[in-house]
């Protein structure tokens, strides 16, 4: 009987030893791994360091252990590689420094882990975010680090170039470092136009005519996505763009002007005249934008309205449409306020550091270089374009980006996607009056009074 | 051992661990969401006190009872048709066909699977120009059916509420039929003896006897139609134009997209009283049934 009552109360203990193993080894595990790999980290350290040690000491000043961690969304093979290797290279050069990266999904990390983590200002010591009203509540918080005094020191701001930081200032401020700038263009697939004996569109009347053309033939004539309400924003903040013009729509998103005018339902309007004339494809409000664009690149969907990125998918060996892609501005409107040369973009996303990081010199660093970096590299595999001053080879370059950055060449203004723009319940009210249009549910003058109604009431507030 | 059971201070020894851990993970979040329930927060910014405003303005909108409403429809669609269908299923296996296992482990199948896999097969199957669905229609020459499943108000409810019945079919077919296995085999015995036909050995003999899995079993179906997300997430993620909304969606969106995390804590904690509401009702019911 008595062995039996140890033998439980061995039981019970052994359940309780491992429960409050449990609760802290979420934290354990990491540290403990981290300190066995910077401990290999210094052996490396130690046989290096003769070579490196003025570099390092000069910019951190000391050769204590560094330890950062570095959020970012790019756990897929390409764009994750290009981390990683700089990554790799920066704790070459850095022998003291170790970095651990976190990748996590685009839309998982914008909606959910970073809002979380910043709550408690918990995030990566450098991390990537959006600027404009995304990252608006964190710099309210004081969780985002001013780099104002940093740049000065370091010269950052003659490396970039002009306008990138924008969206990244808060009451005169900067708080971000851009990653990469884009545009949006319509990108024709000229191999389908010439099948057809389609003109590409230049002005909308051009679209539309296009439209109903391939239409008629049994082709989708654009890709769409509209189960992702950001898809439908793309197109319809485009055609705003065309309709208001560049410097009316920044004023309108920033709260300085309406949304509810005249310009901006007839946005709305030209988007229902694609729609009526079938310029979608079918049950698009079930399709996600992936889903969707895949059909574009599989060479049957002759037109994509997107932003740069889409030159990356345009120009892999993965799909079927290499060199037959010609990248266009979205078309004109007449009567509208907007020329040829304003375009949907800029610079948005950025990385910004912790303002709890212990290391906030060596995350600046860091910050700058992995920014730079990938902005040279994602530029050249067609991704984005530069945000920074540099140099590369043309022929490195993705030739459907290439296009893409001949047409703005000329830019007069940008306007980003306004769900970048906007803050929180105003994007989710303006994905939700999007699929209303494309369902028909909603009008283009309920469209624009919802989005002033919408942005109000989260201006309202905040103040 | 049975003299340790006894003893009042041993079960609370025992049942402390466990219970210390229920309530740090299970109950002290569901006081949490009911106090973030009162507040004004976007979940980062300062918080403000408004009392009972966010129930307010989920009481007044009509998308909240929109939500309310599609969740009731699969709760019902749950225990209307999903239970029946899993009861003549372990019927008909507990009664002994060839290959019981073989079917059995068949219609568990889609329990294993992990929901995002299900969604994202039903998803093929109901693409408009490509999917099984609209092909194997027009291939019969019913072109004039075909739909586009997923995309449009009508349908898109319905054809997320398939997949989310389906899956499930196999988890209640196999509680139902371990009951139905327990049942000492005499007793039925005893009914063919008696001249009892299979049918009514089912109906009179086997189901009775069953009746508190079937109760537990309706109340899962029902709380798990309640609670349900991941599916109705992934294929229409609400849409199109909130057609296929359901509370704990409606919850989600409040806090990601759109940092109101205090409304969209009050939207959590009505979905607990709902809950515990159904469960409330259904245990009277059966408990009523039971003493018939």
């Amino acid at each position: 009987m008595k062995l039996k009552k140890l033998f439980s109360i061995m039981l019970v203990g052994a359940m309780v030893l491992t429960m409050t193993g449990c609760g802290s080894s979420g934290n354990d595990a990491g540290t403990e791994s981290k300190t066995e790999e910077s401990a290999a980290v210094e052996d490396t350290a130690e046989t290096e360091s003769a070579e490196d040690a003025g570099a390092v000491q000069e910019s951190t000043g000391t050769d204590e252990e560094i330890n950062l961690t570095f959020w970012h969304i790019w756990p897929d093979a390409d764009m994750g590689a290009i981390v990683d290797s700089y990554v790799e290279l920066f704790e070459k050069e850095h022998p003291n420094v170790h970095i651990e990266s976190v990748a996590t999904q685009e839309v998982e990390y914008q909606n959910n882990k970073l809002k979380v983590a910043a709550a408690t200002g918990s995030q990566g010591d450098v991390f990537m975010s959006w600027g404009g009203g995304y990252a608006k509540a964190y710099v309210d918080a004081g969780v985002v680090l001013p780099l104002d005094d940093l740049m000065d020191k370091y010269g950052t701001k003659d490396e970039l170039l002009d306008g990138t930081l924008t969206y990244a200032t808060y009451d005169g401020k900067t708080y971000g470092l851009p990653l990469k700038q884009w545009a949006g263009a319509l990108f024709c697939n000229e191999e389908l136009f010439a099948e057809y004996e389609v003109e590409i569109p230049e002005t909308f009347d051009e679209l539309l005519e296009a439209v109903k053309t391939f239409r008629a033939a049994g082709v989708t004539p654009m890709v769409l996505g509209a189960k992702d309400g950001w898809h439908i924003g793309m197109i319809q903040n485009a055609l705003a763009v065309r309709t208001a013009g560049a410097d009316y729509m920044n004023l309108a998103l920033q709260g300085e002007e309406t949304l509810d005018t005249e310009e901006i339902v007839k946005s709305a309007e030209l988007l229902c005249q694609l729609n009526d004339a079938g310029a979608f494809p079918d049950g698009t409000l079930g399709l996600g934008s992936e889903e969707s664009q895949e059909e574009f690149y599989m060479g049957l969907v002759p037109m994509y309205y997107g932003g740069s990125w889409v030159s990356s998918g345009c120009d892999s060996d993965e799909n079927e449409i290499q060199g037959i892609i010609k990248a266009v501005p979205m078309p004109t409107v007449e009567g509208g306020k907007g020329g040829i040369n304003s375009f949907s973009g800029g610079a948005i996303d950025m990385m910004m550091i912790n303002a709890n990081t212990e290391n906030p010199e060596m995350a600046y660093e860091f910050a700058v270089g992995v920014t730079k970096y990938m902005s040279e590299e994602a530029y050249k595999i067609g991704d984005s374009l530069p945000a920074w001053k540099i140099e590369v080879d043309e022929s490195e370059i993705s030739p459907t980006l290439r296009q893409v950055e001949e047409l703005i060449k000329n830019a007069d203004g940008y306007v980003l996607a306004w769900d970048t723009f906007l803050e929180g319940a105003a994007i989710e009210a303006h994905y939700e009056l999007l699929q209303g249009l494309i369902a028909g549910t909603t009008s283009p003058e309920e469209f624009a009074a919802g989005m002033q109604a919408a942005q109000e009431e989260v201006k309202g507030n905040a103040e | 051992m049975e003299r340790a059971l006894r003893d009042k201070k041993a079960i609370c020894f025992f049942v402390l661990p466990a219970l210390i851990w229920f309530c740090a993970i299970a109950l002290l979040p569901v006081f949490q969401s009911a106090g973030y329930s009162l507040l004004d927060w976007d979940g980062i910014r300062d918080a403000k006190f408004i009392g009972v405003e966010n129930y307010i303005k989920m009481l007044g909108d009509p998308l909240f009872y929109k939500a309310v409403w599609n969740s009731i429809l699969l709760a019902a669609a749950s225990v209307f048709i999903q239970l029946p269908i899993s009861m003549v299923l372990a019927l008909v296996l507990a009664g002994g066909v060839r290959g019981e296992n073989f079917y059995r482990n068949a219609f568990f199948v889609p329990v294993i699977i992990s929901g995002t896999i299900i969604a994202h097969l039903w998803m093929k199957i109901y693409h408009p120009s490509y999917g099984l669905l609209n092909m194997g229609l027009e291939a019969l020459g019913l072109s004039s059916l075909t739909r586009e499943w997923l995309g449009s108000e009508g349908t898109a409810l319905a054809a997320c509420f398939v997949p989310m019945v389906w899956q499930y079919i196999g988890y209640h077919m196999l509680l139902f039929y371990s009951a139905a296995k327990s049942i000492s085999p005499e007793i039925i015995e005893a009914a063919q003896v008696d001249g009892a036909t299979g049918f009514q050995t089912a109906w009179r003999v086997i189901i009775p006897m069953i009746v508190p899995m079937i109760k537990a079993c309706v109340i899962f179906a029902i709380i798990g139609s309640l609670k349900s997300f991941d599916l109705i997430y992934i294929l229409t993620n609400g849409g199109p134009v909130h057609a296929s909304e359901v509370p704990s969606l409606l919850m989600y969106k409040k806090i990601f997209i759109s940092n109101e995390y205090g409304y969209a804590s009050a939207i959590a904690i009505f979905i607990i009283l709902e809950c515990l509401l159904f469960t409330f009702i259904v245990q009277k019911i059966f408990n009523r049934i039971q003493k018939e």
